[in-house]
């Protein structure tokens, strides 16, 4: 009977392995590039890689937004979150600081919970304990935590697929933005600008953790760049990375904003222009690269961060109907990447001070007519 | 709770590293060779529901801490007939839609109103219980299939002296 048993289950476990089979890739990186043709899911922090963050969902309007009842509520033990959720098949992905949850969208009930604990010795300086929200690729969600981790999380159950320290937190650093996750990879930014860090953009590889490159917002000795700061100003000029940026597919670029210069209301230590602070910078996605910036405000002395979400568009520059540049830099930059690259035969040469200046020519025909607009549009104070 | 101020910092460090320790089984010598057990879990498909280092399919427990929250008693049961080791809160349903579809997974959530489950695909399920047609709870019931007459005991020593040496990350 025994050996009955044993070759019926010799026999069926094929069977039952073949019925429970290793999680499929659940969210690829082409339906992220697609995220418009799932207008009920939120497939990246800002809904698109281009950073639009428009739903075209109608059921909530204008009309009736004021009839709005809470329907549940799901609350972190902690103070505060200020995530945009992953959206997935009714399934909501949310961050707190040091957690995250997957909820049933209908219920609010929590499907997992996942927690790291925030170390004793660790200290937000400038900013309170908070998180942003998660990245999705295939089956992980990655999360940034305060005490600079980046996990990989099964999108299934809440197991740790990897760990990856991408940061000291003894240092100053800290992480609070949401991940953004391109083909193959996912990039983050840190938080720390007032606590005297190197600001830097690092990009992991999503599959094993392993670190793929890493850009320093203040550019090194020898660097280009470099020059703008005086003496060891750049060992502590912050320029912290700490809302999420772009990504466009098809160039394979990385914009990314880059926070102020430290310390951040008065300049007297950090002589110069304080390269890449106030800035937006663009990467090469498999490298790291910087292909070109843009400074909104040269040794900024205001805390004029320019850590807004970069929002992507493409059109044709040379039209005549073009006249789409915001007004106010902390509020929105729009860039014109592929017309940019398109028109790069056009380009003009580098401003000089006092207006804002672009690295390479590949950007210029946007950014002429972003700096041919009324000077004091383009030196708005925030808001 | 009274601070503890009559206790050196060699004391505090002792009693915290006691508090630590319980609840975590203590290791074992045990038989067989973890090298050839963790070939016998790849072998065997564990990883197509357990999710260990990482790697795997997290439709059933984790196990990258399995030896620290279980003894080698308790996974040699587990592996032998696991419906004997369910634990306290899982529960196995199978509910049938309005549709007349029946769908089979663990429970991760219930109240009077809803229930949730997870199928062995990893597809979350979220049900308002008045609008299934039936909600059967198959206690006693576990997706996990028994291993005792699958592996010899040569086998399954390793395999349990392989789980058991998992003690978590570091």
């Amino acid at each position: 009977m025994k050996r009955l048993e044993q070759r019926l289950w010799i026999f069926l476990l094929p069977l039952f392995l073949l019925s429970c089979p290793a999680t499929f890739a659940q969210v690829p990186f082409e339906r992220i590039v697609n995220a418009d043709k799932e207008p009920g899911n939120w497939l990246t922090y800002s809904r698109d890689l281009q950073g639009h963050r428009f739903s075209p969902l109608t059921e909530i309007n204008t009309q009736n937004v004021s009839q709005i009842k809470v329907k549940w509520a799901f609350q972190f033990p902690d103070d505060r979150t200020e995530v945009s959720p992953i959206v997935i098949d009714s399934v909501l992905y949310i961050t707190g600081p040091n957690s995250a949850a997957a909820l049933d969208g209908r219920t609010g009930r929590a499907l997992w919970t996942c927690r790291r604990p925030i170390p004793s010795d660790y200290h937000s300086i400038g900013f309170g304990h908070t998180n942003r929200g998660p990245a999705v690729l295939d089956d992980k969600l990655f999360v940034a935590t305060l005490d600079g981790h980046l996990l990989a999380l099964d999108l299934k159950s809440g197991a740790e697929r990897w760990s990856a320290e991408v940061l000291d937190y003894k240092l100053g650093y800290s992480m609070t933005m949401a991940p953004l996750a391109i083909d193959g990879k996912v990039v983050v930014g840190v938080s720390g600008g007032e606590a005297g860090i190197r600001g830097f953009i690092d990009a992991y590889d999503a599959k094993t953790g392993a670190q793929a490159w890493r850009f320093w917002t203040i550019p090194g000795p020898n660097e280009p760049g470099h020059e703008t700061w005086s003496g060891d100003a750049w060992k502590t000029g912050s320029g912290a990375t700490w809302v999420t940026g772009a990504y466009d597919p098809e160039l394979k670029l990385v914009y990314w904003g880059v926070g102020n210069p430290g310390p951040d209301w008065n300049g007297d230590v950090r002589p110069g222009d304080n390269l890449y602070t106030c800035s937006f910078v663009a990467l090469d996605a498999a490298t790291g690269k910087l292909r070109w910036y843009f400074q909104f405000s040269p040794h900024d002395t205001h805390d004029w961060d320019a850590t807004h979400v970069p929002m992507l568009s493409t059109r044709k520059l040379a039209a005549q109907s073009a006249n789409s540049a915001p007004s106010r830099t902390e509020t929105l930059f729009t860039t014109c990447s592929t017309a940019a690259r398109e028109n790069s035969s056009r380009a003009s040469p580098m401003p000089s001070k006092p207006g804002p200046r672009v690295s390479t020519p590949k950007a210029a025909p946007f950014l002429r007519r972003i700096m041919s607009l009324p000077k004091k549009e383009i030196s708005s104070g925030p808001t | 709770m009274p601070e503890a101020w009559y206790l050196s910092q060699e004391e505090i460090a002792s009693v915290a590293a006691y508090v630590r320790r319980l609840g975590n089984v203590v290791p074992e010598v045990l038989p067989g060779d973890p090298a050839r057990g963790k070939a016998i879990y790849a072998r065997n498909g564990c990883s197509a529901c357990h999710i260990l280092d990482g790697e795997g399919s997290g439709y059933g427990p984790e196990l990258t801490d399995a030896g620290a929250r279980r003894g080698s008693a308790r996974l040699r049961e587990t592996l032998q007939n696991p419906t004997k080791t369910i634990p306290e809160k899982f529960l196995f349903v199978e509910a049938a839609t309005p549709s007349g579809q029946t769908i089979r997974g663990i429970r991760l959530n219930e109240d009077s109103f809803t229930i949730q489950l997870k199928d062995q695909q990893g597809r979350f399920y979220s049900f308002r219980k008045s609008e299934l047609r039936d909600l059967k709870k198959l206690r006693g019931e576990t997706p996990m299939p028994p291993y005792g007459s699958v592996l010899s005991p040569a086998d399954l020593d390793d395999l349990i002296h392989f789980l058991a040496s998992q003690r978590g990350k570091p």
